[in-house]
């Protein structure tokens, strides 16, 4: 890559003063933590109309959320078009957005997922045999839980919470929140009994909880 | 209140992990989503799995978007919306949470209800009641004081009760609970007294009414 290319870095960031957006695609995670950052954008975006810190925004999670969608089977053109509105309404909506209730992460996961819940209640089923996502699946490689956990470069708390779990609740939190899997289709898929499969999912979650809670009161 | 409400015992972590990760039909979503708006112990499960959910998102494999996308996108802003200064209340009350008022366009106060028999009536939201095939959603009002014929169901029967109560032997359903019943259960609802019962309900199949009298009822009014 050609020298002057690169993006302007900030390492230090604070709350006043400096733009939000010059800093973010290269900040080291451990600098500035995601959150944080995504929060300034969204006050930028509301405050300022800043269109730039939205665009820097969805060049993070607009591919992510594209992905998303395509991993459940939508077509390259809807998942666009459901992106593009979900971008349309973080724009719109942004002065509601507080981040002392969620993540910006977390809010634009759920608009994602309720306006894709809303897209198939008007077009019906998704047909699953959508051929890009064919060629998802046959170009996927899959890591094994741990090492895909603990590659992760964000330093998000609830991902470190998941890494430090047993590689079967890892892997049970895996199957229910990543891959689009009913608990029978895991069940068949591992030979474990549907019962068994609930139970794991049910536990994982339960120890996760667990574990947010005592990090939380040990921050106290 | 001395009997217990059920909304803890019924509602699964595994319906919410459903929810969550965007698993269950848009009928049992909408469900879902009204409850969480409405109880807030199902509210704060909720936010919880989607945020592992959301931090998952990471891990599923980006797709990148088309050159264009940005420039589109951006050339085509609308204005912004201004921070509303009080959640919009529903009409009525604010009886209907926001999804439901998402769906209808409205309130509750607006709807138009079709009378099934004396005393209860219905207003379908998604799918067709008679049919077989897939979930269907619709608001069911009955009046305070009410007995329901015994009945179970084919497939599952997911009920949120909106307005009123209702008992079932010593359970109670008020406000905010989701009461969840599968096809081997039957039962006969008991409206309390006073207030209609309004529910959100969802059903994949016709009921199946215990004795001939609403078994005749059913053929004619078809629910």
């Amino acid at each position: 890559m050609a020298l002057g290319m690169e993006p302007v870095i900030i390492d230090a960031m604070t709350d006043d003063g400096v733009k939000p957006y010059n800093t973010g695609r290269t900040a080291s995670p451990k600098s500035l933590s995601a959150a944080k950052r995504d929060a300034l954008w969204l006050a930028a975006i509301a405050q300022k109309q800043d269109a730039r810190a939205l665009s820097d925004l969805f060049e993070i999670y607009g591919p992510k959320l594209k992905g998303w969608l395509m991993a459940r089977g939508v077509g390259n053109g809807t998942a666009e078009d459901i992106v593009q509105d979900v971008m349309i309404k973080v724009w719109t909506k942004a002065a509601s957005f507080d981040p002392a209730k969620a993540s910006f992460a977390t809010w634009v996961y759920r608009m994602t997922r309720n306006r894709w819940i809303d897209h198939k209640r008007k077009h019906g089923r998704m047909d699953v045999r959508d051929p890009d996502l064919m060629k998802i699946i046959a170009d996927d490689e899959v890591p094994s839980a741990e090492t895909n956990f603990m590659a992760q470069q964000n330093s998000d708390i609830l991902r470190e919470h998941i890494a430090r779990l047993t590689p079967s609740q890892q892997m049970a939190i895996r199957m229910a929140f990543m891959e689009y899997k009913t608990h029978k289709e895991i069940s068949a898929e591992t030979g474990l009994p549907l019962g068994t499969v609930k139970t794991r999912i049910r536990s994982a979650i339960q120890a996760l909880k667990a574990n947010m809670a005592k990090h939380v009161s040990q921050m106290k | 209140m001395t009997l217990s409400t059920a909304q803890e015992v019924v509602m699964s972590d595994d319906v919410i992990t459903e929810y969550a990760t965007g698993r269950l039909s848009p009928a049992k979503h909408i469900i879902v989503a009204c409850q969480s708006e409405i109880a807030e112990s199902v509210a704060q499960r909720v936010a919880f799995q989607e945020e592992i959910a959301a931090s998952m998102i990471e891990d599923v494999g980006s797709q990148s978007l088309s050159p264009l996308f940005m420039g589109k996108v951006l050339a085509a802003l609308p204005a912004q919306e201004e921070k509303p200064s009080v959640e919009q209340e529903d009409p009525a009350g604010g009886l209907a949470p926001k999804s439901l008022r998402y769906m209808l366009g409205h309130g509750l106060k607006e709807l138009k209800w079709k009378s099934l028999v004396p005393g209860v009536a219905v207003h379908d939201i998604l799918g067709d009641r008679k049919t077989k095939d897939g979930d269907r959603l619709y608001l069911l009002r009955a009046k305070g004081g009410m007995r329901m014929p015994d009945h179970s169901h084919t497939g599952e029967e997911w009920t949120l009760i909106l307005t009123g109560s209702y008992r079932i032997g010593e359970k109670r359903f008020s406000r905010g609970d989701l009461h969840i019943e599968d096809e081997t259960e039957m039962h006969a609802p008991h409206i309390d007294e006073g207030e209609d019962c309004i529910c959100l309900v969802m059903t994949q199949g016709p009921l199946k009414m215990q004795g001939w009298l609403p078994k005749v009822v059913q053929k004619v009014v078809g629910i």
